[in-house]
């Protein structure tokens, strides 16, 4: 049982119950850490932003503001919490949250982020902090460029390995977290695809060769940002393309099979009970978060429920990841160096020197996890515990 | 920088400008003296001037969009091209825009990296790009393929 001193001041049942069927008076024993206040922002309404405000929501969260320029496809509804094919997704999670919880305060808005980037920093400039469940990788850059401004938080979220795999990564510029830059390059995304294919969908085996390049365990067309990204590595479930509910996201029929409800929901729900953490260690209460953490500089977490060769990971099986940020990053979202690290290149020289970018060749960015504790760094500046 | 590039840049995001700041070194010391930076007709901040392809210099503008960096730097050049010329995005007017990235590249080298690149690698990419349509006018081939390998 949580200790009150953990509180602030809090004590059990004084907090007024604000909803008709408030989930928290099960769990009286615990402190009740009054989340009506905060305002999140919700970039991105599809399956894992649609579940995870809905989970937010559930946990107490007062004000939500969600974004989305998209309308829901039939596709889709395998995986989304709302049910109305053709209207603005943003708007119909809406219509879901207020239908299910009558104290939430939620605002939606359609519009393109990358169109309408003075759009989306306000958005972000009014939450507490956001949540980032987009389905393409220049979405996270240009909030991630924001956040450093802003000094706001977010909590990137998404699906990946055919859909198997959950992270979410916490970019917080106070507490001098890795920017979303420097961690997505931590494990192995390196760079943006402009132009990203259909959400997670995993080819039927029989119609790609065993030895394709897609099988490449670092091939990063995996983005499964929000529910977006192709399989790598991954082939098709037994019986998985015998469903008859699923529906071809592309065009290429009997091609691509999409993954479904397990995966988003669970991105969402880790995402969601991170978020929440988050906003209770804001508010005095910090033992969810130091679960979260259990380390110094963790800010990244992967959830493979099936085995996602691309993580080497799974199934069922958790990795919390503790990234640096890089000196040369361009958030300057590196620390302060440490007495006994190298010494560090000066970014300005390796720019004048090459062609024109700074090179990410620190410890963080090898890509690859240490054997002795699996965190992304080389052995020589392990500080962590053998695992 | 001129006066009006100043007054420009405080009209845009304040991390734009951050980014373009941080980016002024690389370019003027990849390409010294040859850019200035301006505002294009759309409003958006450019680098204006020209990169020296076999002793010829070829007028160049590197745009950024309103979404950098999560979008990449958009190439152009006034150079009168033939209307053949392939790996051109579109034309408007006298101004053609370069395509010098692959959208989906599956390889990381070939894709645009907020976190390591900036405008400087563009206009590196332009020089190649410059190159290769040389070497297509005089041979009618094109030698590259078409997205820049952006650690070259």
């Amino acid at each position: 049982m949580a200790s009150w001193d953990d509180s602030v001041g809090l004590e059990p049942n004084t907090v007024p119950l604000m909803l008709p069927h408030d989930p928290r008076e099960h769990f009286r024993g615990e402190p009740l850490v009054e989340l009506r206040g905060a305002e999140v922002a919700v970039l991105g309404a599809g399956s894992v932003g649609g579940f995870a405000s809905a989970a937010l929501a559930g946990a107490g969260v007062g004000r939500l503001l969600l974004a989305d320029k998209e309308r829901l496809s039939e596709d889709n509804l395998r995986r989304h919490l709302a049910t109305q094919p053709g209207r603005a997704k943003a708007r119909l999670v809406a219509q879901q949250l207020r239908r299910r919880f009558s104290g939430v305060q939620v605002r939606a808005e359609q519009f393109c982020f990358l169109d309408r980037p003075e759009r989306l920093r306000k958005l972000i400039a009014a939450a507490e902090i956001a949540l980032v469940a987009t389905d393409n990788e220049p979405t996270k850059y240009l909030v991630n460029d924001m956040l450093f401004t802003l000094r706001k938080p977010a909590v990137f979220a998404g699906v990946y390995g055919g859909g198997w795999g959950a992270e979410v990564i916490l970019v917080d510029p106070e507490a001098g977290t890795a920017c979303y830059g420097c961690a997505a390059n931590a494990v192995g995304r390196l760079g943006v695809v402009i132009d990203q294919g259909p959400a997670y969908v995993l080819q039927r085996a029989s119609t790609r060769p065993a030895d394709s390049p897609a099988t490449n365990g670092h091939d990063h067309r995996a983005h499964g940002n929000g529910s977006s990204g192709r399989s790598s590595g991954q082939t098709a479930e037994p019986g998985a393309e015998l469903n008859g509910s699923l529906t071809p996201h592309t065009g290429r029929t009997n091609d691509w099979i999409q993954a479904g409800l397990i995966g988003v929901a669970t991105a969402a729900n880790l995402a969601a009970d991170l978020m929440v953490a988050w906003l209770q260690a804001r508010r005095g209460w910090h033992r969810a978060l130091r679960a979260f953490q259990s380390a110094e500089d963790v800010s990244v977490w992967q959830f493979a429920i099936r085995r996602v060769p691309v993580w080497d990971l799974g199934p069922w099986e958790l990795r919390k990841l503790a990234v640096r940020g890089n000196p040369a990053c361009p958030q300057s979202c590196a620390p302060p160096p440490r007495p006994d690290d190298p010494p560090a290149r000066d970014p300005a020289l390796r720019i004048s020197a090459d062609s024109g970018a700074p090179h990410d060749d620190s410890p963080a960015h090898t890509g690859r996890p240490h054997s002795s504790c699996r965190l992304l760094h080389a052995p020589a500046d392990c500080r962590c515990k053998a695992a | 920088m001129t006066g009006n590039a100043r007054a420009m840049l405080s009209d845009l995001r304040p991390e734009l400008v951050r980014r373009i700041l941080w980016e002024k070194p690389a370019v003027e010391a990849k390409f010294p003296g040859r850019f200035r930076l301006m505002v294009g007709s759309r409003g958006l901040p450019a680098w204006d001037g020209s990169v020296p392809v076999e002793g010829r210099d070829y007028p160049l503008r590197v745009t950024y969009p309103g979404a950098y960096p999560g979008l990449p730097p958009v190439l152009t050049t006034t150079l009168g091209l033939p209307p053949n010329c392939p790996h051109i995005w579109n034309r408007f007017g006298s101004e053609s825009t370069i395509c010098w990235l692959a959208p989906d590249a599956s390889d990381p080298r070939r894709r645009w990296d907020p976190q390591r690149h900036t405008a400087a690698t563009a206009m590196h990419a332009a020089q190649r790009w410059f190159q290769a349509l040389l070497v297509w006018i005089t041979l009618g081939v094109w030698p590259v393929p078409d997205a820049y390998d952006m650690d070259t």
